[in-house]
């Protein structure tokens, strides 16, 4: 059995890893209805919360992907997965700072492959498995989203065109409590289990589980725990880009772009593909708005959030396989681990107090809004 | 070129990945809107043309059917895996 020490400091690293998840992605399932003044922020962020906590329970599809399908699971060492997870924190951090919804999704499969390469080369990642159950999905994803939203809006627009604009806002925003429900419980089975899929990994690694044991319960309960925690904490820099700065958003666009995501990420989880729900919702949020008025989207802000999910999986990777040459100059004990976490805090406590030094206006200003509407 | 990208992907699965979240995604956002226009338009002849109103209530309640066991589906989908 390698060191439990390390083996502590992953797993406590995975669960700040899914509080940052949790606490990034809030984003994803509350700003439409918040936008839309279908809920107020406190009780859609509470109700997402709950919903996710409970969505993790649902399904272990995803998980199994995370802990077999990217790389070889006889190589893999609990350093490698710190490094991934530190990678996946530090990338989630940046674009938390810059308000900008990337994908924690492919934040963590970047940090673990980037790790897993400069520890054992490419032999070591199953790039059939990355290309297949990743990348093409990451494709095809926001893709669907965009257009199932697209087409969702003006059936909407076609059957209630004629009616008082007044019951049917009424309607559509009643209609998002369901559809960011059914959205927060999609998120909650999707993005939860991998960190439970990371955690089983690294338990695997350090001989605590057999290669094909499944995923223990205390696991399921702790991350599901962890992305609850941080999703009630939220993250209202990304609420703020997501509900009003890619579109002004009316409640028939909102049901739109939330059942999208939703029926896109069921649907992708069923079949145990990692997808990042931050590209499924902003393709839906984007289709959402397109399809009313093509310069309804503020293209260039839709162009920053494409960027920087371009970037995930490199940046991840290049931070994880960084962080890995880093924890290994400190030889094969627990000492790298230690220094890295630690510098890790540290760079995380600094991000918080510089944004929120900066940028505290932000949660008042969509405060404002939402209340000024 | 199309061998090789079956080989990587499962492109039977991602085709039903596809299916699911139009058909989903379309089905349940019609179904609402039937439901929001089937309730506005009985409440709007209850009064004068209350056979009209029972007809659009009528299909405001099979529209909620539909977005309901969508839901229910949708849940149990997961439940299964």
């Amino acid at each position: 059995m390698g060191s439990d020490l390390i083996l502590y400091i992953v797993v406590a690293t995975a669960l700040a890893f899914d509080f940052t998840n949790g606490f990034h992605d809030t984003a994803n399932v509350v700003a439409t209805t918040i936008s839309t003044r279908a809920l107020p922020p406190r009780v859609a962020v509470t109700l997402a919360s709950l919903l996710n906590f409970v969505g993790a329970f649902l399904s272990l599809a995803v998980a199994a992907t995370i802990a077999k399908d990217i790389v070889d699971q006889q190589l893999v060492t609990t350093t490698i997965v710190f490094a991934g997870l530190v990678g996946a924190i530090v990338w989630n951090l940046v674009t938390w700072y810059f308000g900008l919804p990337s994908s924690s999704s492919h934040a963590l499969i970047g940090g673990v492959v980037g790790a897993m390469l400069v520890a054992n080369g490419t032999a070591a990642v199953h790039f059939d498995g990355l290309a297949g159950k990743v990348l093409v999905p990451a494709l095809i994803a926001p893709v669907l989203a965009f257009a199932v939203a697209g087409i969702a809006i003006l059936v909407c627009y076609r059957v209630v065109g004629r009616l008082a604009p007044g019951p049917v806002s009424r309607g559509y925003r009643l209609g998002q409590v369901l559809s960011g429900g059914m959205l927060a419980l999609a998120h909650g089975t999707n993005d939860a289990q991998k960190t439970m899929g990371v955690i089983t990994l690294a338990l695997i690694a350090n001989g605590n589980l057999g290669a094909d044991a499944s995923v223990p319960t205390w696991v399921v309960i702790s991350a599901a725990t962890a992305i609850a925690l941080g999703t009630y904490i939220g993250g209202w820099r990304i609420i703020k880009t997501m509900g009003s700065r890619i579109i002004k958003m009316d409640p028939a666009q909102g049901f739109a772009a939330q059942g999208a995501g939703a029926a896109t990420i069921l649907a992708a989880t069923h079949f145990g593909y990692p997808l990042s729900t931050t590209h499924v919702i902003s393709g839906g949020v984007m289709g959402a708005g397109a399809a009313k008025r093509l310069s309804a989207v503020r293209w260039g802000v839709a162009g920053n959030i494409v960027v920087a999910w371009v970037l995930t999986l490199p940046c991840a990777a290049l931070v994880g396989g960084a962080v890995y040459g880093v924890t290994r100059v400190f030889g094969d004990g627990a000492a790298g681990p230690v220094v890295v976490a630690a510098a890790g805090l540290a760079f995380s406590v600094y991000m918080f107090v510089r944004r929120f030094q900066q940028g505290a206006a932000i949660t008042t200003t969509a405060a404002a809004e939402s209340t000024s509407r | 070129m199309i061998a090789a990208a079956t080989k990587i992907v499962d492109l039977g699965q991602l085709a039903q990945v596809v299916e699911v979240a139009l058909v989903a995604g379309i089905g349940v956002s019609l179904a609402f809107s039937l439901v929001i226009r089937g309730a506005v338009r009985a409440g709007e002849h209850r009064r004068t043309r209350p056979v009209v109103a029972g007809a659009h209530a009528l299909l405001a309640a099979a529209g909620l059917l539909v977005v309901l066991a969508a839901i229910v589906f949708g849940v149990s989908t997961m439940l299964s895996k």
